[in-house]
């Protein structure tokens, strides 16, 4: 248990839809329904999935900003959520996916940088100041930022900003939450490297949330694949990506691009393979209500969605 | 934003050495390159004038961080109240409105220190309705009162009546719709309950029947009145605003720093509200010595002998007056155009101000 720093536990979201003449509970929103996740310390897990998946419900209810409505979150081994709501923890912080909301137009830089020191730690207006700027200096912006207002930065910057402010606590689990997806993509490498090279020394854990495989690809050693509130598969990066299991999984990672040119129609043939698969044989892979089969592994660390009857349909 | 900075240097300039300018130059430069070639890890295509030659110049500042970067050559932070006096004084307009409001209000609340209420509302019988010339500079009305000590001290009246509604119904709106719309749900259910019930009170009738029973009010409690139900506008008003602010991620970021729910509201959210903030409360000043007015003026808000804006207009009633004897009223009416002018173009450099987007300065 003590080897992963992070245990999610069918983690269960449900919003309420509300209706009728009395305003009641109609049905719920199962936004997220039935997610464990596993994070080893030091590795980055990307969760992956298409836009409402559930995939940043998933990792906003982890750090306290979405309610629980069912399911354990463990932290170092300590449950972090009692009812509904998740503690708020100095270890865990989050990057958020737009650069522009995230920052408050009003506050300067060293205001949004200091703000979480401030709210742990006593210092005197000096030690804020040099300690701001060593964290911008660790993600890469001139000291001569630290009086600017966000908008006076690309967005490239103002994810740095970001980054800045949330390790500026010395945390040890980052939620990233499609930190790059808002840039373009000549900042994104960029981005997603500088943000590499600070997990490697700082030791971090990250639970990488994008929709870009290829990024994922680049960031990760684990890999969970959502798909309206579940995960389909899970497993090390490069089984995932060698060896997909689940139809979902296979289409998805036919549809990455590859930049080689003499590829092109051994790409197209095989979509096309994957594509007619998909679509005959799709419905299997859901039950009744449309929601992926709970996960079974079929290796020591991959683990798929299938269908109970077992491999069958997956020959099929 | 440019323009702003290159006041701000020329501000510094004469406590920055040549070294000093040159590297705040280079920090300059390399911010405000699109391309950011200084964060680019392979700068392929820097020139060398891109290049971060403060570095070499200056060592201190790449060193590891802590300690190490010389606190001196930084640029200085403006501070808020310097950025609004910056902004009032480059709108030409608002600069010159803010002149007018400034001397009337010190004149008039400097010159009723030397005027006594009593003396001016005294009945005198052989000067009545007698036009401006030597004794009365503004002539006196069918009671024989000096209009012009009238003007000065029933100014007085309506604006601090105008300023007290105003910081008061403001005051208490804004805290009541931020926490309304921050918290959202029940709560807000709850409170905006209560300001509906207040809506449905029909606020003239309830002002006019406290002004009939009640044997004696001063300033403070025709003010009191009259925020008790002016308050509720804003705070609907600001929550509106809240709740569409509250939506955005730096809220939500501020949640993971483990900010307080109190500290999000009056450090986060509120600084973004001050621009709709300034201009409710010019548009609520305005508005609130035109209550006053209209209440004195219909008989229901201050006797005669307590003059406000409101009862030297109430003088034009009288079809004589009106057609006659202008000199009663129209002080009055263009004082509190002037008046009214004044405050909303200062209202409006201010609004910009709080929004380092819109500021001219």
């Amino acid at each position: 248990m003590s080897e992963y720093l992070l245990e999610v536990k069918d983690l269960k979201v449900h919003y309420p839809i509300k209706g009728g003449f009395f305003n009641t509970t109609k049905d719920y929103v199962r936004a997220v329904d039935g997610v464990s996740i596993r994070i080893p310390k030091g590795k980055t897990y990307g969760l992956v999935g298409e836009s409402g998946s559930g995939k940043t419900t998933t990792g906003k209810a982890v750090i306290g900003l979405n309610h629980v409505t069912d399911g354990e979150i463990f932290y170092k081994g300590e449950k972090m959520n009692s009812g509904k709501k998740v503690d708020v923890s100095s270890e865990i912080q989050m990057i958020f996916q737009d650069p522009y909301s995230s920052l408050n137009p009003r506050k300067r830089v060293f205001d949004i940088v200091a703000e979480p020191i401030k709210n742990y730690h006593r210092k005197s207006k000096d030690d804020l100041i040099e300690e701001v700027l060593g964290l911008l200096n660790k993600v890469g912006l001139p000291p001569g930022s630290l009086y600017k207002y966000p908008h006076e930065f690309s967005g490239g910057q103002r994810q740095r900003i970001g980054v800045a402010r949330a390790i500026a606590l010395n945390p040890e689990l980052i939620i990233a939450d499609e930190p790059v997806s808002a840039l373009d993509v000549s900042v994104q490498a960029q981005v997603l490297n500088f943000m590499q090279e600070i997990q490697q020394e700082m030791g971090l854990t990250m639970l990488f949330i994008a929709h870009d495989l290829g990024v994922v690809r680049h960031m990760c050693e684990w890999i969970g694949i959502m798909y309206h509130g579940r995960l389909v598969e899970e497993g090390p990066a490069e089984e995932i990506f060698n060896n997909p299991q689940h139809i979902y999984t296979k289409r998805l990672i036919a549809a990455i691009p590859d930049t080689n040119v003499d590829n092109i129609e051994r790409n197209l043939q095989r979509r096309e393979e994957v594509r007619i698969e998909y679509e005959n044989h799709f419905h299997e892979y859901l039950d009744e209500n449309g929601k992926p089969f709970p996960l079974v592994s079929i290796s020591e660390n991959h683990k798929v969605a299938l269908p109970p009857k077992g491999g069958e349909q997956v020959n099929a | 934003m440019t323009k702003f900075e290159d006041e701000k240097r020329k501000l510094d300039k004469q406590e920055l050495n040549e070294d000093r300018e040159r590297l705040d130059k280079d920090m300059h430069e390399k911010t405000h390159s699109t391309k950011n070639d200084s964060f680019s890890k392979d700068r392929t295509d820097a020139t060398p004038h891109d290049i971060d030659t403060h570095m070499q110049a200056n060592p201190g500042a790449s060193g590891e961080g802590h300690g190490a970067i010389d606190q001196e050559s930084l640029p200085r932070s403006t501070p808020g109240w310097r950025i609004l006096i910056q902004e009032v004084i480059h709108d030409k307009l608002a600069l010159f409105s803010f002149i007018i409001l400034v001397v009337i209000t010190s004149y008039v609340f400097g010159l009723t220190l030397f005027l006594k209420q009593s003396e001016i509302v005294f009945v005198d019988l052989f000067a009545i309705n007698e036009p401006p010339g030597d004794t009365f500079r503004l002539g006196t009305d069918y009671g024989g009162r000096d209009v012009f000590g009238q003007l000065i001290i029933g100014t007085r009246n309506s604006l601090a009546i105008g300023f007290l509604v105003t910081g008061i119904s403001v005051g208490f709106g804004v805290v009541y719709g931020v926490v309304a719309g921050y918290f959202g749900g029940h709560i807000d259910n709850i409170m905006m309950r209560i300001v509906d019930f207040f809506m449905v009170l029909p606020f003239l009738m309830v002002i006019i029947v406290y002004v009939t029973i009640s044997p004696d009010y001063d300033i403070l409690s025709f003010s009191l009145i009259m925020a008790a139900f002016l308050w509720v506008g804003t705070a609907r008003l600001i929550r509106s605003v809240a709740i569409q602010e509250k939506e955005l991620d730096y809220i939500n970021a501020s949640r993971t720093l483990g900010s307080s729910h109190i500290k999000i509201i009056f450090t986060q959210l509120l600084p973004n509200l001050v621009g709709i903030i300034i201009v409710n409360a010019t548009l609520n000043l305005a508005g609130n010595i035109g209550i006053e007015s209209g209440l004195s003026f219909i008989g229901f808000g201050f006797p005669e002998d307590t003059p406000s804006l409101g009862t030297l207009m109430s003088y034009a009633t009288q079809t004589q007056t009106l057609r006659h004897r202008p000199w009663i009223w129209a002080p009055a009416a263009i004082l509190i155009l002037v008046l009214m002018l004044c405050v909303r173009n200062v209202g409006e450099a201010m609004r910009r101000a709080g929004d380092a987007r819109q500021r001219n300065a």
